[in-house]
């Protein structure tokens, strides 16, 4: 398991495959106030989809420079996307 | 791509290199006449390439730019920027309707109208006006414009903008979007936007993909390429072409010029260096022994051994590089067997059909050349002795035309060339009674031969199953020929046919001369190397399990009777048994052996080198290999040293 | 329902390491091995197959023939074609069955991708 839901946050840790998107999103469906704790070695684009939609209150570090330039912005974005 | 086209692009490419070249000399020294008849010469020879095709819209450009030079020449008048800026968009235009026409074999859709552009800017540059720029931007797409507008701190020239959009199920064949998009290189601009709005929470698809990337990078458009190469229908990619003529500098060529010729002996130089750099590398070996003997010098070995496996993985990609720098299809040699079949077809009087496939598969460049010349003796042993006559054909009910197929494919690291015909076959009795009358066998042993024995006399030299012996095949040229050439480039032949329905012959050949995995063995106090690939496994059994079958020696392994051989007395330096004794178990066809040796020592990757000298004349060598410590040894062909 | 994932190969050496590699991904799932096209047909007519990982380079029909062959008895099946050298000719062939590309030499990272993909096929399926 490597999205971890604890009581006001969510965990991304270790290799988030595809399959861990439902997981992140019920999670966030759940507990929309949870932050969301980057700590992954890598994440897929599902989970990382789930957090554009969605975007929660995002901590910690992307783990490829391209995810850090331009998804994390995306996330922390106050409008929605174009 | 046929071979008049294959040609026309290398020429086309160097010759707009030349006339660019020419004419950026001129912009620097206008009244330089040599580099202006030397531009003139290159244009003018292209235009006469280009009228061999069917390619108007380069034509009438190329047509003005070579009258605009014509007049420069006739009236002794100088060449300004005005009109050698036209040029040079012309040549650089002519460059990519080129690489276009090789990558797809047609003009860009585009060409006809960035032509007749061209062309006006070049009666403009004639009449000494100042030139617009009406190709900038012309080609390319929208959203790619779009791109560089919002972006116009990046420089345009050598840029490329990419454009990838996901498929909605990409994630269910394992794609990852933002993954592959962090592995594009020298990106200088995305941006990121979705196929439709975000849904609620409660409706929304995690499954879906609903992203939309657009980017600028820096990189080669070839490298991006690759990286998208699995899915070309989600991929657009498009790079600037047209930069701004005033600003074209020589090197803008080196961007777009995508092969160079370079002479075989420089880079069979590299692939040698890269053995060099193995060898050096295996003798790291002795520094990890060495280290652990050392004081505390374990952390050392580890690190030295790391070391070596990350120096070793460079190498071989290296090596890999290297080789396949080598790698040219098939199609090269296979194309020409098209004219010789027709040619054999006229003087047997026999219609003949040849169909060939895999033309596209990749070996090195010598073993494609030197696959001709057997081919060729098999196309014409098959005419010769496998198509009957037509009339005979009639009878047997086959079609008129008789068919030579050549197909190559590719089986893990070698290639499979099949060449069958739909001839007669071959009579296993004609074969016998060829043989014994020959003199290449006796009658008893005639008698006895099985039929793939039967058909291994077809490869006995100076074997020809032809009462005439015909102009065509005649004597000599028989298969011990084929065998023997093909034997040469490290390859096999095998023979099957069927009465009544033809013969087919199949060649299995590596691709390349590549680098093979050796294991060191001992047999008195020698050092040898075996290739690893045929070596199924190694054991050690005691004297008393080797019994004794008539003058043979055998063991059990696995419920499985396997004949035993002492590789001392193959090499000529017999030793005697001991009470323990080390075996290398081969297989070979489909049948085992265990070859008995003294002792068993490290294994190693090495580019084997071809035997040379006086070694080329030894049977069963496969080549030499330097040692890391710097000796040469031996590598065994095991397969015909058991022959 | 355990999922049964087929890998054909005809070196056994090459299946080993592909079955190895699919365990480090998915302990729970149901290997089978077949050494060439016949076999996997074969296979395939016998019992259930969820996944399908094959070798491009095969005597007889290669791996894409197979993929075709499987893919009108099994319109949804994940399939994975494990090659070294990817042509432009291939990728086309590949994508006309639909049909995901692994590059040789194996190795759970490049094979985790079409594995997530495969078992997400699966459960949306069966959901």
């Amino acid at each position: 398991m490597t999205v971890i839901v604890g009581e006001r946050e969510i965990r991304l840790t270790g290799r988030c495959g595809v399959d861990e998107a439902e997981a992140l999103l019920s999670a966030l469906s759940i507990a929309p106030q949870s932050r969301v704790v980057l700590a992954a070695e890598h994440v897929h684009t599902a989970l990382w989809q789930v957090l554009v939609a969605l975007r929660p209150t995002v901590i910690g570090g992307a783990p490829d420079r391209f995810s850090a330039d331009y998804i994390l912005p995306l996330i922390a974005q106050k409008d929605a996307l174009p | 791509m046929d071979d008049l086209l294959a040609q026309f692009v290398i020429e086309a490419a160097e010759l707009t290199q030349q006339a660019a070249e020419d004419l950026l000399a001129l912009d620097c020294e206008p009244g330089n006449r040599a580099r202006l008849d030397s531009a003139f010469r290159a244009i003018h020879t292209l235009k006469g390439s280009v009228g061999l095709f069917d390619l108007a819209p380069m034509q009438g450009a190329l047509h003005s730019a070579e009258d605009l030079l014509d007049l420069a020449i006739k009236d002794n008048v100088e060449l300004d920027p005005t009109r050698i800026d036209p040029i040079l968009a012309v040549l650089e235009w002519i460059d990519r309707c080129v690489q276009h026409l090789q990558r797809v074999g047609t003009l860009p859709p585009t060409a006809e109208d960035e032509g007749a552009k061209l062309v006006l800017w070049l009666a403009s540059g004639r009449a000494v006006t100042p030139a617009p720029s009406p190709v900038a931007g012309g080609t390319l797409p929208q959203w790619a414009a779009k791109l560089f507008d919002a972006n116009p701190a990046i420089h345009r020239n050598g840029a490329v903008a990419l454009r990838y959009t996901p498929a909605p199920e990409c994630f269910f064949s394992g794609d990852d979007p933002i993954s592959l998009m962090a592995g594009v290189p020298e990106l200088v601009f995305a941006r990121i936007s979705t196929r439709e709005n975000w849904r609620d929470p409660a409706e929304f698809d995690p499954f879906r993909s609903n992203l939309i990337f657009e980017a600028i990078s820096m990189a080669k458009r070839a490298d991006i390429e690759a990286i998208f190469r699995l899915i070309p229908d989600q991929i657009a990619i498009a790079h600037d072409a047209t930069t701004d003529p005033s600003e074209l500098p020589a090197e803008s060529h080196e961007t777009t010029t995508r092969t160079i010729r370079v002479d075989l002996a420089r880079i069979d130089d590299i692939v040698g260096l890269v053995g060099e750099l193995l060898t050096a590398k295996n003798g790291m070996s002795a520094l990890v022994t060495q280290a652990q003997l050392l004081d505390g010098g374990l952390a050392l070995s580890r690190n030295v051994a790391a070391l070596q496996q990350d120096i070793g993985r460079l190498v071989a990609q290296l090596q890999r590089a290297a080789t396949d720098v080598r790698m040219v299809p098939l199609g090269d040699t296979l194309r020409r067997l098209s004219r010789l079949v027709r040619e054999i077809s006229g003087q047997t009087g026999k219609p003949l059909q040849l169909v060939v496939t895999g033309g596209e598969i990749e070996a090195d460049k010598t073993i494609v050349d030197g696959l001709y010349e057997p081919l060729l003796h098999i196309i014409r042993n098959a005419v010769d002795h496998g198509i009957e006559p037509e009339e005979q054909r009639q009878i047997a009910g086959k079609p008129a035309k008789g068919t030579i197929s050549v197909s190559a494919r590719q089986v893990g690291h070698r290639i499979e060339l099949a060449v069958g015909d739909d001839g007669r076959g071959i009579e296993l009795g004609h074969i016998r009674s060829t043989a014994l009358a020959r003199g290449l066998i006796s009658a008893e042993a005639a008698a006895a031969l099985g039929e793939s024995d039967c058909l291994e006399l077809l490869f006995a030299p100076g074997f020809s199953t032809s009462e005439t012996v015909s102009d065509l095949s005649g004597r000599g040229v028989g298969m011990d020929a084929v065998r023997s050439s093909v034997r040469r480039l490290g390859g096999k032949v095998t023979i099957s046919s069927a009465v009544g329905t033809g013969t087919t012959i199949v060649l299995s050949l590596p691709t390349s001369f590549a680098m093979s995995r050796v294991i060191l063995v001992t047999v008195a106090g020698e050092q040898y190397g075996v290739p690893m690939e045929s070596i199924a496994e190694t054991v050690r059994i005691p004297a008393s399990a080797i019994t004794q079958v008539r003058s043979n020696e055998a063991f059990a392994l696995r419920d499985r009777t396997i004949p035993i051989l002492r590789l001392g007395d193959i090499v000529g330096s017999g030793a005697p048994g001991r009470s323990e004794e080390m075996l290398l178990v081969l297989e070979i066809g489909a049948s085992a052996l265990g070859l008995v040796v003294d002792g068993i020592g490290e294994r190693f990757e090495t580019l084997l080198r071809p035997p040379a000298g006086l070694l080329r004349a030894v049977r069963g060598i496969l080549g030499t290999t330097v040692l890391g410590d710097g000796r040469i040894i031996m590598v065994l062909d095991l397969e015909a040293l058991l022959a | 329902m355990a999922v049964t994932v087929m890998v054909v190969d005809d070196s056994k050496l090459a299946r080993i390491v592909a079955v190895k590699t699919i365990a480090t991904l998915k302990p729970d799932w149901v290997k089978v091995e077949a050494s060439n096209a016949q076999e996997a047909l074969q296979l395939v007519a016998e019992q259930q197959i969820d996944v399908a990982v094959l070798d491009f380079n095969m005597p007889g029909r290669d791996g894409l023939d197979l993929a075709a062959d499987l893919r009108k008895s099994h319109p949804t099946m994940p399939i994975a074609i494990i090659t070294a050298n990817i042509q432009d000719e291939v990728i086309a062939r590949a994508r006309a069955v639909n049909a995901t590309f692994v590059n040789k030499p194996l190795t759970a990272d490049g094979m985790s991708g079409f594995i997530d993909g495969a078992a997400l096929r699966l459960r949306q399926a069966q959901g």
